[in-house]
């Protein structure tokens, strides 16, 4: 009787609350702050988290003026491009509800190969990176196959694929087990630089086309509520300051390297097609439901190759900014932590685990949130000890804090109908 | 009249056990069919089946005279049938019209590709399921938020999208309000009015006396007895499907053909 009662309660304060998150009519708001809260957040995720992100910049900021220097800035994208790149692939997959274990060493072993056709064999770089794209594209494809024809769960298909591809990568380099690529147009990639103004119109441009996206999905998501909607133009506002302030210092250091670009082309290319084209809409029914998209006459198996391949270009890409970041490719290029930072970023970013909902862009804002954290603990001279402990607990308090909001949100919803 | 779908001895089976056994019947345009059968008996099976989810191992199955056999759901749906699975098959995480126009996405040019015309679809979901319940509807929410009734209509909606020459529907008032029942009730017939085949998978017999042109009784993975309206009762119905008593005929002759109940139900059809 008692958990009845309660329950109805809280069901009546929830419809009440979620009537008025909804704008939908003038019902008094009983609710607390919490659950109301928990309705903009679920709707809007990943604004949050990119707010998060520059309140964080502001504050390493004021604790240590380094952070938001050309330098560290410099320094901080060097580290956030690769794992950036692979999110994206990451987040495709985990969309439509399959996850890659493998896809920095598959990164690896294909700018190996790039690495070795273009400076070991002199065969025009463009040749040698065609190659490592269709050696990268054809690994992930052949774990898709593996996937879908086989039911071999992708989590164990991948690990697999991870263990196999390490042995993979010492027999791809040459005997010495490195190539250097100093002076080569392979190491240059991330020393080509273009200048600071571009940097403002493409920050400037991705955040009409960003808002220009929200307010069409608004119109097609309906009632998500005028606060939800305001925190996530917030949160491009906020995308595009931080485009504009890294392209202000970075300018000052030289310009905005070619992969930064590439990361952020990648992740509004991402979007636009998982938001406006039927291969998004497909990518998310398979994550939210294989069976019914099955039935609906999808072929399920497609989509998840298709998404397997999309992340076979990220990894190749990943890798090949990896090495041309750190001058060369040897037996320890594409570490699995590498991977795991990429599940990480994505999750924290706003994807689900468990596939169907999510974005591209909460691969940008996760990375962007880890990486700014690990950095500025580095600059405040934290331990490494440390700085590892506290993204581990950030991924668990980020999904955790998901789960509860998710839940009270879910309660709302289901009042409201 | 020669019937629009023709199941012939259709057997299938499940590891070693068979699930249906030299299943046989037909329907003709413009009549409502039901199979009946305790849980087990194989509609479902039946379903899947018809629907391309399943492969039999063994049978033939014809449409408008020739011979079909699916590889996958999307073959079925080309083939002109429309299905409500008994769970609905929505994906909560997408929207009304997002759900009715799954694989059938409207497209437009756009630079380099062929983005979504939302608009288009938003449109025509609305006014299919308006036509359908009579109601306005918004179909910018997403499923998820939906009510049991609400989630039958965009079932069925999707399931007339391609205007199917057969509309196959799995338990399709299960879970709704007397109300809700009505209106999918009038809606069946409306189908087989337009000359549409139904099939139906109901529990409720009063249910099937009402509707059904046509009754196919199921019991362990065979069709034991197939009735016309007015010729059975419901407790004869009961009785039958519970393999007490038979049920009474008369079939139409001509389009309809007995079950694998006289034949040889050993035979095996690989």
């Amino acid at each position: 009787m008692t958990s009845t009662n309660s329950e109805s309660a809280r069901a009546g304060v929830a419809a009440a609350v979620s009537a008025v998150v909804l704008g939908g009519d003038q019902r008094p708001a009983g609710g607390t702050a919490l659950t109301r809260m928990a309705g903009w957040y679920s709707a809007s995720r990943t604004a949050a988290v990119a707010v998060v992100t520059l309140l964080i910049w502001i504050g390493f900021d004021l604790a240590n003026s380094a952070f938001l220097s050309a330098e560290n800035l410099a320094g901080l994208f060097d580290q956030l491009v690769p794992i950036g790149v692979l999110s994206v692939g990451m987040a495709i997959v985990l969309l439509c509800g399959e996850i890659d274990l493998s896809s920095a060493a598959v990164g690896a072993v294909a700018a190996t190969l790039t690495a070795r056709l273009a400076v070991g064999d002199g065969l025009p770089v463009g040749v040698a990176l065609l190659a490592g794209l269709a050696c990268a594209c054809a690994i992930t494809l052949l774990e898709a196959l593996v996937i879908t024809r086989l039911g071999v769960p992708s989590f164990i298909t991948t690990l697999g694929g991870m263990i196999a591809l390490g042995g993979g990568l010492l027999l791809v380099l040459p005997s010495t087990f490195d190539v250097n690529l100093a002076g080569t147009s392979l190491g240059s990639i991330n020393t080509t630089m273009i200048p600071a103004p571009a940097g403002y119109l493409i920050a400037v441009a991705g955040a009409a086309l960003g808002a220009w996206t929200i307010l069409a999905q608004q119109r097609t998501a309906g009632g998500t509520g005028v606060l939800a909607l305001a925190l996530r133009l917030a949160g491009v506002a906020v995308l595009a300051v931080i485009g504009i302030l890294a392209s202000y210092v970075l300018g000052r250091q030289g310009g905005i390297p070619v992969p930064v670009l590439v990361l952020v082309a990648v992740v509004v290319l991402g979007e636009l097609a998982l938001r406006n084209t039927a291969w998004g809409v497909h990518l998310l029914a398979v994550g939210g439901s294989r069976a019914s998209a099955r039935r609906a006459g999808l072929s399920t198996r497609a989509v998840v190759a298709g998404a397997f391949a999309v992340l076979g270009v990220m990894a190749f890409l990943s890798g090949i900014f990896s090495a041309s970041i750190d001058l060369g490719v040897s037996a320890s290029s594409g570490p699995s932590s590498d991977v795991l930072d990429a599940i990480a970023s994505v999750v924290v970013g706003g994807t689900s685990l468990f596939g169907g909902t999510g974005s591209v862009t909460s691969a940008l804002v996760g990375v962007a949130l880890i990486g700014s954290i690990t950095n500025g603990l580095l600059l405040l001279g934290v331990s490494v000890a440390l700085q590892s402990i506290v993204t581990g607990l950030i991924l668990v308090a980020a999904v955790a804090v998901d789960m509860l909001l998710a839940r009270r949100a879910a309660v709302g919803q289901a009042a409201a109908s | 009249m020669s019937p629009h779908l023709d199941v012939s001895e259709v057997v299938h089976r499940f590891g070693g056990r068979t699930v249906l056994e030299n299943v046989t019947f037909s329907l003709n345009p413009g009549e409502v069919a039901c199979l009946v059968g305790e849980n087990g008996a194989g509609k479902s099976t039946i379903v899947n089946i018809l629907g391309g989810v399943l492969r039999p191992v063994g049978g033939v199955i014809q449409l408008a005279g020739a011979p079909v056999a699916f590889g996958s759901p999307a073959d079925a749906l080309r083939a002109g049938i429309g299905i409500v699975y008994q769970d609905l098959a929505l994906c909560d995480n997408l929207t009304i019209a997002e759900n009715i126009f799954l694989a059938q996405e409207r497209t437009k040019r756009a630079p380099l590709v062929r983005a979504l015309s939302r608009r288009d679809m938003e449109d025509e979901a609305a006014r299919l399921l308006t036509s359908l319940t009579g109601n306005p509807w918004d179909v910018k929410q997403k499923v998820s938020r939906l009510s049991g009734g609400q989630r039958q209509s965009v079932a069925i909606a999707r399931a007339v999208l391609l205007d199917p020459s057969i509309v196959i529907l799995d338990e399709p008032t299960a879970a709704l309000s007397v109300r809700q029942v009505d209106e999918v009730h009038r809606l069946i017939r409306g189908l087989a009015e337009r000359g549409r085949c139904v099939l139906l998978i109901l529990h409720d017999l009063n249910e099937v006396a009402e509707l059904a042109d046509k009754v196919i009784a199921l019991r362990h993975g065979r069709v034991i007895g197939v009735s016309q309206r007015g010729a059975y009762t419901v407790d004869q119905l009961l009785l039958a499907i519970n393999g007490v008593g038979q049920l009474p005929g008369p079939r139409a002759p001509g389009t309809d053909r007995a079950s694998g109940t006289n034949k040889d139900s050993t035979r095996d059809l690989d």
